[in-house]
């Protein structure tokens, strides 16, 4: 087994990075003090007004959100990201990372400021030359200017490089000329400025556009299905003359800028749906320990507990993957040095990342679905009427599975990193299966000996990454190149290694509390580790069946199964899930509020 | 001018208070601790007052290590810098006590005036701010709800006396100026001004090094004593009457009357 995991997948096939992984417990007393900061701000001043910001009401001459934005740009919130030489905070990702997830209870806001801070200015932080960056940042750090990203077009969704909207160069040299429409731009009805991607000739480019300038008209507002307060309408370009200088990189280098961008807003989408299910779960528990029926609060029914119990550990495991992730990269970006050249050795360490900012987007967004969904059907009538937050969380919600990349566009994202990484040797996966199958030969499968109270989790994790492996290394096999059009098991192998992920960072921080805190003190932390690992177990299982029975030949088939059973069967141990609901329920109950 | 901000680290107001089982304090594990909430008032009417006139905010604070947290809040909403008294031998000081050693810091650094709080909301007995008049020999005016300065060395303030009526007060400086709540909106601390508060000096002086003996200080110097501590009784079930208003009308009347004693 390796003890290096690899970025892009490694994890598959490394032991559980025990120890190695940065948890929200390991967060800087700065970095708490900033989200306490994030969480004030918004609980004070955004959150008792979100019906206003939902009908876009205005105030001082300007939109209620955009002013919201402004303050919270007053107060730093908008300038972690932006180094120092730009007036901004120079902070790590982490520390950004902690503040979107903080900024929890209003996705309106959220979107607006995502818009703004993360795809809105990160591209000119990342791909902007030293005058660009002089030019814009400092404005850009503190909201003075508002800004967008404008990449989607009426026929180029996740199809994202395919678009129209053309930028010729003015015959005296010192313009673009650009033409075409963008479509579904969040900010687009008071953003000051964009990235808008256009093609000079064939080669697709960013440009940063001044969406003031002569020729530049913004299309109705959507009539959306949640985050109404935030503005989502269409740019259309009609002669806009964009000064040369304003080219973002190079010419053609719009995927490049785009698909790097979209990775940290990824990473920063699974972290801000963490926050909101740690929301879900505290409404929750309020109106479950109020509500009384046949009487008792509903919260203490059984199966109520049940699924509190799937919505706490749940978040726990994005969680604890979504700190991994972002620790694990800004491991990395310490390693660079800060030369001319250090913004694009960043943009290459986030793209051998795109695996584990695509699994915290799906595991983010998907958890939340569900969690809100939970936490609806536990408000009864209550949670379908817009009075109850819950309503809002659910709806709002739905967006997160498809922007920034539809959750099935990241799942083929995992896919295509996972393969470049088997094929191009990056990670060791043929030793790890030639170790599988030499124990299948030889009868040797077994679980792996692990000590300590979470040593059968820890096995649970090795079981499960074999019985992951086995079953893409059959998938590559059989469907060859051909694997290009069966995206059913594309999806498949994704899945497992978004449930693979969950499991390995899930144990890697419940083990960190454990150490920290006593076996005694950390029990609901173990107890999480132990279901999480059963029920993921279980969804690996599951999908590896399905792909061996869709991808082997008849013949070999029956062999192929008994061999995944023997691999199966190292996850198969006895667990009273039922009992280890209750317990998890039961602590959070207690407590009164998610406290993990 | 000098300004000078008296500040308590006390238990979030909503934090859950469990007494210890010996009824000698609270359990402190897992409580998280703020700035005391009017003494933000008094921090955010200290920088306004500076943002007019000019000079600096110091912030004076009685209190362990831990109250550094509390202090670096005050730093990072724009005090300069802060004096903590600290030392050995400490704990179980009275309000007698702290305010003679408040003063005395406050003193020794010459300030032109004094914000607090009026009271700290963990143990609420709101005599710290006259206390450190007293000893510094200045006026004391509080709980006010309105500030202002009337020429450099004079101060107005409006405080509530019941039933709705203010009273104005006008008084030379120095002085303390209790705050009570509504008096501004405290700022929030902004992200470069925790960045700052980091590197901002919190001076550490012993109670000797202000001129008072250890051995006034403490639990065994105290004039007042707490002998124990216990959580508010549980609040009973309410009644409820059941059958005809007729019938139970007299009832309430007769429960309001014998048992609550209201009317």
């Amino acid at each position: 087994m390796f003890d290096d995991v690899m970025p892009g997948g490694g994890f598959l096939v490394a032991t559980v990075p025990l120890g190695r992984t940065l948890t929200r417990e390991k967060l800087t007393d700065m970095q708490k003090e900033f989200a306490d900061v994030a969480r004030k701000f918004v609980e004070n001043e955004v959150i008792p007004r979100v019906d206003e910001i939902e009908v876009k009401a205005e105030e001082d001459g300007m939109p209620l959100v955009i002013k919201l934005t402004k303050q919270a740009g007053e107060l730093g919130l908008l300038a972690v990201d932006i180094p120092e030489e730009y007036e901004g905070l120079g902070q790590d990702k982490t520390t950004s990372m902690a503040i979107a997830e903080a900024m929890y209870g209003c996705a309106s806001f959220g979107a607006t400021m995502g818009a703004h801070a993360g795809i809105g200015a990160l591209p000119i932080t990342l791909f902007g030359n030293e005058e660009q960056k002089q030019q814009w940042l400092p404005k850009l750090a503190y909201a003075e200017l508002i800004s967008s990203y404008a990449l989607t077009e009426p026929g180029s969704g996740s199809d994202a490089l395919s678009g129209r909207a053309t930028a010729e160069l003015s015959e005296d040299g010192k313009y673009y000329i650009l033409n075409g429409e963008k479509q579904y731009i969040t900010n687009g009805s008071w953003a000051d400025l964009s990235i808008v991607f256009a093609r000079i000739g064939d080669k697709y480019t960013g440009f940063i556009v001044d969406l003031h300038s002569e020729g530049v008209s913004r299309g109705v507002e959507e009539k959306k299905m949640g985050i109404k307060g935030s503005s989502t309408c269409s740019l259309i370009f009609e002669n806009v003359k964009v000064p040369v200088e304003n080219m973002l990189g190079k010419p053609g280098q719009a995927a490049a800028i785009a698909l790097n961008i979209l990775n940290l807003g990824r990473l920063k989408l699974g972290f801000g749906a963490l926050g909101n299910c740690k929301y879900a779960i505290d409404l929750t528990l309020k109106f479950g320990s109020d509500r009384k029926q046949f009487g008792q609060p509903i919260i203490t029914f059984d199966m109520q507990k049940g699924k509190l119990a799937d919505m706490v550990a749940d978040t726990y495991a994005v969680d604890a993957l979504n700190y991994r992730a972002v620790g694990d990269i800004d491991k990395a970006l310490e390693q660079l040095e800060h030369d001319d050249t250090y913004f694009d050795k960043m943009i290459q360490v986030l793209k051998t990342y795109a695996l584990e900012c695509s699994i915290s987007k799906i595991a983010g967004s998907e958890t939340l679905m569900s969690v809100a969904n939970s936490a609806v059907r536990m408000h009864g009538g209550y949670g379908f009427c817009e009075e109850y937050r819950v309503e809002r969380v659910a709806r709002d919600n739905v967006v997160d599975t498809i922007f920034e990349g539809t959750n099935d566009i990241n799942r083929l994202t995992i896919f295509a990193t996972l393969t470049q990484n088997i094929f191009g040797a990056a990670m060791p996966f043929r030793e790890f299966m030639e170790n599988l199958d030499s124990d299948l030969r030889n009868g040797k499968v077994g679980r792996i000996d692990a000590e300590g109270p979470l040593g059968d989790e820890i096995a649970d994790c090795m079981a499960a990454k074999r019985v992951v492996a086995y079953a893409i290394d059959h998938a590559l096999i059989h469907c060859g190149k051909n694997i290009k059009n069966d995206q059913q098991v594309m999806a498949a192998i994704a899945d497992m290694m978004v449930a693979l992920y969950k499991m390995d960072s899930t144990v890697a921080r419940a083990h960190q509390v454990m150490e920290d805190i006593g076996e005694k003190k950390a029990a609901t932390h173990l107890d999480v580790a132990r279901y999480i690992c059963y029920k993921n177990g279980q969804i690996i299982c599951n999908l590896a069946t399905d792909i061996i029975h869709s991808v082997v030949t008849p013949g070999q088939l029956s062999q192929k199964l008994s061999n995944l059973k023997k691999l199966i069967a190292c996850l198969e141990r006895p667990v009273n899930v039922v009992e280890l609901r209750r317990r998890i329920a039961g602590a959070i109950i207690e407590a009164k509020e998610y406290n993990l | 001018m000098k300004i000078g901000v008296l500040l308590k680290q006390v238990p979030d107001s909503e934090a859950r208070i469990k007494v210890k089982a010996d009824g000698s304090g609270i359990e402190t594990g897992d409580i998280k601790y703020v700035i005391n909430p009017f003494d933000e008032y008094g921090v955010e009417e200290a920088l306004k007052l500076k943002k007019a006139k000019g000079g600096e905010v110091v912030i004076f604070s009685f209190g362990p290590k831990k109250a550094d947290e509390a202090i670096r809040g005050a730093l990072a909403m724009g005090a300069d810098r802060a004096v903590r008294v600290d030392g050995t031998g400490l704990e179980g000081s009275d309000n007698y006590a702290v305010a003679r050693v408040l003063a005395a810091a406050v003193k020794a650094e010459g300030m032109d005036i004094v914000f607090a709080g009026k009271q700290a909301i963990d143990d609420d007995s709101a005599q710290v701010p006259q206390l450190v008049a007293e000893f510094l020999d200045w006026p004391e005016v509080g709980p006010v709800e309105t500030f202002e300065m009337v020429d450099d060395t004079t101060i107005k303030v409006e405080r509530a006396i019941g039933g709705g009526s203010k009273e104005v007060i006008q008084s030379a400086l120095p002085a303390v100026v209790a705050a009570e709540k509504g008096l501004n909106s405290p700022r929030y601390a902004s992200l470069p001004g925790i960045m700052k508060a980091k590197r901002k000096k919190i001076d550490v002086k012993t109670p000797d090094a202000l001129g008072i003996p250890a051995a006034e200080m403490g639990a065994g110097a105290a004039l007042v004593k707490v002998t124990k501590w216990s959580p508010p009784p549980v609040r009973a079930a309410g009644k409820v009457l059941k059958g005809e208003l007729s019938e139970t009308i007299p009832q309430l009347v007769k429960l309001l009357h014998e048992e609550a004693k209201v009317i």
